[in-house]
C-alpha cells in the first residue's frame, strides 16, 4: 500500500475516532500516527477539529485547548522519536 | 563510498517550509482561540448523529444478542427483582410528590413563588467519556432558544451541568464535576453554604470543620435551587489530627450512560 493511501486511511480512521473513541485511546492513536507517518500535518488539523468540537475552558488545563497543544508539542519532537525508533 | 551532503539551498528550503507550516498552525490556533473557527461546529450534528445512532444501535444489538443467550431462570430472577424495585420506587415517588406539594404550598404561604420554567428534552450526541474536557454535546441549540448558562438536568431533579456554547442545532454542556472546577453548594439539613471542588466522573469534594453533623445520604443542592439535587454524600473522611473533615459526594446518575438530558429555560 502506498504511503499516501496509508496517510488517507489513518486520517479517516482518526476523524471517525473523534466521535466514537474515548479521548485517551484517541490520543494514543494520534501519537502512533505521528510516529508512523512522516510530518503528519493532517493529524494536527484533526487535533484542532477535536478541540473545536469539544473544547471548554478548564482551570486544570489553564484554559488552553490541551489536546491540540500537547499534540503540537509531540509533533515537534516526533521526528527525533522517529529517528530513535528508526521508523 | 558516495557521501551525500545537504546543500545550503536545501537546508534553506526546509527551514522556509517548516517556518511556513509553523506560521499556518499558529494562525489556526489564534483563530480558534478567538472563536473564529466556531462556524466549523455547524455541521457537527449532521456528522455525529448517524455515527452515534450506528454506535448505539450496534451496542444494543450486541447486548440483545447476549441477553437472548441468557438462561430463562436468570431472566425470571431478574424480572422479579426489577418488579420489586419498581414497586418500592413507586412508593418513594408518591411520597416525594406529597412532599413537593407541601413544599410548594408552604412557599406560597410565605409569599415565595417559583419561577416559571420550561424543560426541553435533548438527545446526547457526544458523551463526556469522548472528551478530555468532560463536555457533553446535545442536539438542541439556537433553534430551540437554548441560551448560555441554562441548567442541564438528568431526569427532572438531578442537575449535572450548564450550557457553555450554543450553535444552531447543537450545544456544548459544561459538566460541574470536572477536576479542580469549583461551585457554590449547600449541604445537609442545616443547609451549610460552602464550595465544592470537582473530582471527575460525577464526584465532588467538600472540606468543612469537623462537627457539622453531615451524614452519609445527605443531599447537596445549589443555594438557589433547593429541590434540584447535585449529589448525595457518599463518604466522610475524618482525621483526628485535622480540624477539617473531607466530604465526598456523588451525582446520583452515571454521566457516562446518559442518553437524554433536559434543559431548563427560565
Amino acid at each position: 500500500m502506498g504511503a499516501d493511501k496509508t496517510r488517507i486511511i489513518i486520517t479517516l480512521c482518526l476523524f471517525l475516532g473523534i466521535f466514537i473513541l474515548p479521548w485517551w485511546l484517541l490520543a494514543v492513536l494520534f501519537i502512533l500516527g505521528f510516529i508512523k507517518i512522516n510530518y503528519y500535518y493532517e493529524g494536527l488539523i484533526l487535533a484542532l477539529i477535536y478541540d473545536i468540537f469539544y473544547f471548554i475552558e478548564r482551570d486544570l488545563f489553564l484554559g488552553l485547548p490541551v489536546f491540540f497543544v500537547s499534540l503540537v508539542i509531540f509533533f515537534i519532537f516526533s521526528e527525533s522519536v522517529r529517528k530513535q525508533l528508526r521508523v | 563510498m558516495m557521501m551525500v551532503y545537504l546543500s545550503k539551498n536545501n537546508k534553506k528550503n526546509n527551514f522556509k517550509k517548516n517556518g511556513t507550516i509553523f506560521l499556518f498552525f499558529l494562525l489556526l490556533f489564534l483563530l480558534f482561540f478567538f472563536g473564529k473557527l466556531s462556524f466549523l461546529n455547524k455541521p457537527l450534528s449532521f456528522i455525529v448523529k448517524p455515527i452515534s445512532n450506528l454506535k448505539t444501535n450496534s451496542s444494543e444489538l450486541v447486548s440483545d444478542f447476549f441477553s437472548f443467550l441468557d438462561s430463562k431462570e436468570n431472566l425470571l430472577r431478574e424480572n422479579k427483582l426489577l418488579k420489586d424495585n419498581l414497586s418500592k420506587n413507586e412508593l418513594i415517588l408518591i411520597n416525594k410528590k406529597l412532599i413537593l406539594q407541601e413544599n410548594l404550598a408552604l412557599k406560597k404561604m410565605l409569599g415565595r413563588t417559583e419561577l416559571e420554567s420550561n424543560l426541553i428534552l435533548a438527545n446526547v450526541i457526544l458523551k463526556p467519556g469522548l472528551s478530555i474536557y468532560n463536555s457533553l454535546i446535545i442536539d438542541v441549540g439556537l433553534e430551540n432558544e437554548i441560551k448560555k448558562g441554562d441548567k442541564v438536568f438528568a431526569g427532572e431533579d438531578i442537575i449535572i451541568g450548564e450550557i457553555e456554547e450554543v450553535f444552531k442545532k447543537s450545544s456544548k454542556v459544561r459538566l460541574y464535576s470536572f477536576p479542580k472546577d469549583k461551585i457554590e453548594v449547600v449541604i445537609g439539613f442545616n443547609k451549610i453554604l460552602t464550595i465544592a471542588e470537582g473530582k471527575g466522573d460525577g464526584v465532588f469534594e467538600i472540606r468543612l470543620p469537623q462537627g457539622t453533623n453531615i451524614e452519609r445520604g445527605d443531599f447537596v443542592t445549589f443555594p438557589e435551587e433547593n429541590l434540584n439535587v447535585l449529589g448525595v454524600v457518599e463518604e466522610i473522611i475524618m482525621n483526628p489530627e485535622d480540624p477539617f473533615e473531607t466530604i465526598l459526594f456523588k451525582s446520583p446518575v452515571n454521566i457516562f450512560e446518559l442518553r437524554w438530558v433536559q434543559i431548563r429555560q427560565e
